[in-house]
């Protein structure tokens, strides 16, 4: 099912939404995937992700706090769905299998040479 | 000030006009944050650029709000058809989309551009409320009594101005002056060179409405205080609460120490004011009394009524008339100066400039800033609007040409019934979509290239907000009208086609518009043209003045600038004495001289002189100069007549040489004539004359001649100027700085050499050179992009020509030579249109030079062939093509 299918970007998104429970939003997620997985992402292309997450129903949100430092503008917190939570084990599950086939096959050349 | 006042403020506003209504909190919110995050981290300018790139990144379909086009129209069905319609035709030709989306986006860049920096540039100085009174400044206008002739102007005028302006004068609300003078400001043990320190009144904070932060403006007049920047209070304390601190001020160009106490900050000036952002404020009393310390020999009024140099303002009562306040002070300041003027048979009177136009005004001595340039101003509005014209050019040339492939369509839609008004409704609709989406694609490349921008034109002005709004919505409302009257042309054509004809199938329309097609492109190549002819002037008249003769040798001179004057004691002309001859002993030194004076750099030392023979004579401005004895030949300057500096004669002492315009000024009969003749420098002052030189350009060939006289000093001196080997110069120099250190410990040591401040000085022109290099390569790249797409098209069309012309016998040189002799007859048009618009230009601008070259053939020669060139290039690809084709494939289809 095209629906279900987790890209790869997706993933981390999902992953560091979980990883900062009731503190995931914007700012906090893009530091987050910076500082876990080393690569800088500008918040355009956050915000396509966490829409196309949510369109899913991968991900659901609420207002949060609005903040002086934000200019007294509300924060938008995001969480995991169930569904989320499923589609994230479930590319566990197919990415297991796959470095599982690799690793027998790597252990098949070497029983050959 | 918070972090939340330094976001860039055009990719705010334009962040909250794009950005979907439903996520405007949450991005806008989270790019504030991240801003606020980032300036604690990384400092302004790094969050800045940051922000604008987040901002350009957000520029995505998932976040831009879906603008309505046309709002009273948008319910009707059929505009969604027409707008459907229009998107797909764009998609479906995307080569000929490209060029004309890219072309008008190129276009509308360099528009907004050019008037973001017009809309700068006419922006000084508005900040000021002159609700309550308007604002002046006083110049001085110095008058010679026998010719009538203006012999000098400056924008500072006498210490007295300040305060008996307000006492005299009614209307007279309230009056400032300020004296710049760099110094060293210190606290504790550290120092910090600080060049522009100005010696002001309290009154400052009342005229300009620039803000005090903290402390009275009052304390400003109580000697002993100091104000600073919020910059400067940074820079030396860490932190802006530092009422009360202790301050050491020492003056750079001679000894004078005060001790201050910090009394009052305030907001750094905006760049957009003729004056520079001062970093300290100190009591204008204390300078006064300084200088009557320098002129023992004036009693307090003469030195209020001579000493010039303080950059006066007042503020008058709302409702004075500026010509009735002019004839005022020039009756007022006549009362006191007549005594001074009759004995100088100069007349020094007063020029109230509107602080408005301050800005544009050129030509005045110690100006605070360098001027801008109206003229400049005007033909960059000139040249904003030309380019967007070329844009628009392109774009109904390539869809009039278009039609042709619309006709069909166009068949249909009237034989199933449409309006001629629904057919322009939907191109028109068509037209403002293409223009739109250049809009958008021109808004996102002018957030990429500002940094650039910046850097090109040597000022923020993108950081400027002011007037924002009016502005931009008022290029926005034109730029919409014009697309409108640019689609209309096009929706014309199209919807003048005949059903029947159409759909018949015999229906060619190669000649449809043509003329003014061809008309469009002769002016896109004449401006083309004028443009580049203009770089050409520019460049040579720069390259002129860079290699003029200045009747001085300064190649490969090295200026060392000398300790600032707190660090020279009576030790100090042993001591340059004896670092001359350390360094001579270098082999990478070749001459070394002292002077007062640069090359390049302003002499602002002058005064009123006479010939001690004739007291009552001529008074000459004389400019001052001290130099030691090696100063005539290190500069290899000509000794018409007498003789040099002669370091063998122990009395040569109080003696002096003249240029010869001095000698001519004091009208001695022949250079001859002034030598063993003494002047008459005031405090029982009276050098010999013992030579004379052949002027020299010490300013450049660009300014005038001044009557200059040099004398000679032994050591000392404010530049150490040395002739240095180019080879091993990284050598030369770190021993120049090592023995400097060891001579003057303590001084910092700023060497640089003399031609750079030459290039400082044609920095405006050669700013003004690239922008115009710039914006011509602008405007020859829309154009080719135009002609590309055009002749793509044109060619297509006269295919059928060129297989009938090639199977009659033609090769495939004359069938190059048939598609390309429009262009090259285009060319020649333009050319005959171009070349005297051009001169006219360029000898109009040549003429604000003192010297100048002559206007060259080449200037218009070398841009002709140079697109020629271009044009033959980019239609060479398709007629290539064309020629090669084998005729049976296009005719095979009839």
């Amino acid at each position: 099912m095209k629906g279900s299918y987790l890209g790869e970007f997706q993933e981390i998104v999902l992953l560091s939404i979980l990883a900062l429970e009731n503190e995931a939003y914007g700012v906090k997620i893009q530091k987050e995937i910076a500082e876990k997985s080393r690569r800088s992402i500008s918040r355009g292309g956050l915000h396509s992700t966490l829409s196309r997450l949510e369109d899913k129903g991968f991900l659901a949100s609420k207002l949060g706090e609005a903040t002086k430092v934000r200019g007294g503008k509300s924060k938008k917190l995001y969480s995991v769905t169930n569904l989320g939570k499923a589609a994230l084990k479930e590319a566990e599950a197919v990415r297991k299998e796959f470095h599982k086939s690799i690793l027998d096959l790597n252990w098949v050349k070497i029983s050959v040479t | 000030m918070l972090p939340e006042d330094h976001i860039p403020k055009f990719c705010n506003w334009l962040f909250s006009v794009l950005c979907k209504e439903e996520l405007y909190n949450e991005l806008a919110g989270d790019l504030e944050e991240t801003f606020a995050e980032n300036y604690q981290l990384l400092g302004l300018k790094k969050a800045r650029s940051i922000y604008r790139k987040e901002v350009f990144k957000m520029l995505r379909p998932s976040v831009v709000r879906r603008f309505k086009l046309l709002p009273t129209l948008s319910p009707i069905d059929m505009i969604k058809n027409y707008l459907k319609i229009s998107i797909r035709n764009i998609w479906r030709d995307k080569e000929h989309s490209f060029i004309s989306i890219f072309g008008l986006a190129t276009g509308i860049v360099a528009s907004i551009l050019i008037f973001q920096y017009v809309n700068f540039e006419s922006s000084y100085d508005l900040m000021h409320d002159q609700s309550k009174g308007d604002i002046y400044r006083l110049s001085r206008i110095s008058t010679d009594m026998t010719s009538g002739e203006i012999d000098s102007k400056a924008s500072s005028h006498y210490m007295a101005i300040q305060s008996s302006i307000v006492d005299d004068m009614p209307e007279v609300m309230s009056a400032t002056h300020l004296y710049p003078l760099p110094g060293v400001l210190s606290h504790e043990t550290q120092g910090y060179n600080t060049e522009n320190i100005f010696f002001a009144t309290g009154s400052f904070f009342d005229i300009f409405d620039f803000k005090l932060l903290q402390g009275s403006a009052a304390d400003l007049d109580q000697p002993g205080s100091i104000f600073l920047s919020q910059t400067e209070a940074i820079r030396i304390f860490g932190s802006e609460n530092v009422l009360n601190k202790v301050i050491t001020f020492n003056a750079t160009d001679f000894p004078w120490e005060l001790q201050l106490q910090v009394k009052g900050i305030y907001e750094d000036l905006p760049e957009n004011t003729h004056l520079p952002n001062p970093q300290a404020l100190l009591c204008a009393k204390q300078v006064n009394e300084q200088m009557a310390v320098f002129f023992p020999q004036m009693d307090e009024n003469e030195l209020k009524w001579r000493l010039t140099g303080y950059h006066t303002y007042i503020k008058v009562l709302p409702g004075t008339i500026k010509s009735d306040l002019s004839s005022k002070l020039v009756e007022w300041i006549k009362t006191y100066r007549a005594p001074f003027n009759k004995n100088q048979g100069r007349e020094h009177s007063i020029q109230a400039h509107s602080i408005r136009d301050i800005h544009f005004i050129k030509d005045y001595d110690s100006q605070l800033k360098p001027a801008g340039d109206q003229k400049i101003i005007t033909l960059f509005k000139i040249i904003g609007v030309l380019i967007v014209l070329i844009a628009w050019t392109n774009f109904v040339n390539l869809a009039s040409a278009k039609a042709v492939k619309r006709a069909k369509e166009i068949g249909i839609r009237k034989s199933l019934g449409a309006y001629k008004k629904q057919l322009i409704q939907q191109f028109l609709l068509e037209a403002i979509l293409i223009n739109l989406l250049a809009l958008l694609l021109a808004i996102g490349i002018v957030l990429l290239v500002i940094p650039k921008f910046h850097q090109l034109i040597g000022s923020e002005a993108f950081d400027y907000f002011g007037s924002f709004i009016p502005f931009w919505s008022t290029y926005l409302a034109t730029f919409l009208l014009g697309s409108i009257v640019t689609g209309l042309y096009p929706a014309l054509v199209l919807t003048r086609f005949e059903p029947i004809k159409v759909l018949r199938g015999n229906f060619a329309s190669s000649s449809q518009g043509s003329s003014l097609r061809k008309s469009l492109i002769l002016l896109q190549f004449a401006i083309v043209l004028v443009m580049l002819s203009g770089v050409m002037a520019i460049r040579s008249q720069i390259q002129f003045m860079m290699d003029a003769d200045m009747g001085m040798n300064i190649s490969q001179t090295l200026a060392i600038q000398g300790p600032p004057g707190y660090l020279r004691d009576s030790t100090y002309a042993q001591k340059t004495q004896a670092f001359q001859g350390e360094v001579e002993r270098n082999s990478g030194v070749k001459a070394t001289t002292l002077s007062s004076i640069l090359p390049g750099i302003r002499n602002n030392f002058f005064q009123t002189t006479n010939r001690l023979d004739r007291p009552s004579g001529e008074t000459v401005m004389l400019y001052r100069s001290f130099a030691d004895h090696d100063y005539v030949s290190f500069h290899d300057l000509e000794i018409i007549s007498g003789r040099d500096f002669d370091e063998s004669l122990i009395g040569d002492q109080n003696v002096i040489l003249l240029n010869r315009e001095a000698v001519e000024r004091f009208n001695f009969e022949s250079p001859e004539d002034a030598i063993g003749k003494r002047l008459d420098f005031a405090n029982d002052v009276t050098p010999l004359i013992v030579g004379v030189v052949e002027n020299f350009n010490q300013m450049g060939v660009n300014f005038a001649i001044e009557p200059l006289a040099i004398e000679l000093i032994n050591g000392g001196g404010n530049f150490i100027n040395l002739r240095v080997e180019t080879k091993n110069i990284a050598e030369t120099m770190q021993f120049l700085e090592s023995s400097y250190e060891a001579f003057f410990p303590g001084s910092p040591f700023q060497a640089s050499f003399i031609d750079q401040n030459f290039n400082t000085l044609y920095e405006a022109d050669q700013r003004f050179n690239q922008a115009l290099q710039f914006f011509a390569i602008v405007a020859i790249f829309i154009s080719c992009l135009g002609i590309f797409g055009l002749s793509s098209f044109l060619i297509n069309q006269k295919m059928k020509e060129v297989s009938i012309r090639k199977v009659l016998g033609a090769n495939v040189l004359e069938i190059i030579r048939v598609l390309t002799t429009e262009y090259i007859w285009l060319v020649s048009i333009s050319t005959l249109v171009a070349v005297p618009v051009a001169y006219f230009l360029i000898n109009n601008w040549l003429d604000s030079f003192l010297v100048r070259v002559n206007v060259n053939i080449l200037f218009f020669a070398l841009p002709v062939i140079g697109l020629m060139m271009i044009i033959l290039i980019t239609i060479g690809h398709k007629t290539k093509k064309a020629a090669l084709t084998n005729p049976a494939k296009t005719l095979k289809s009839e």
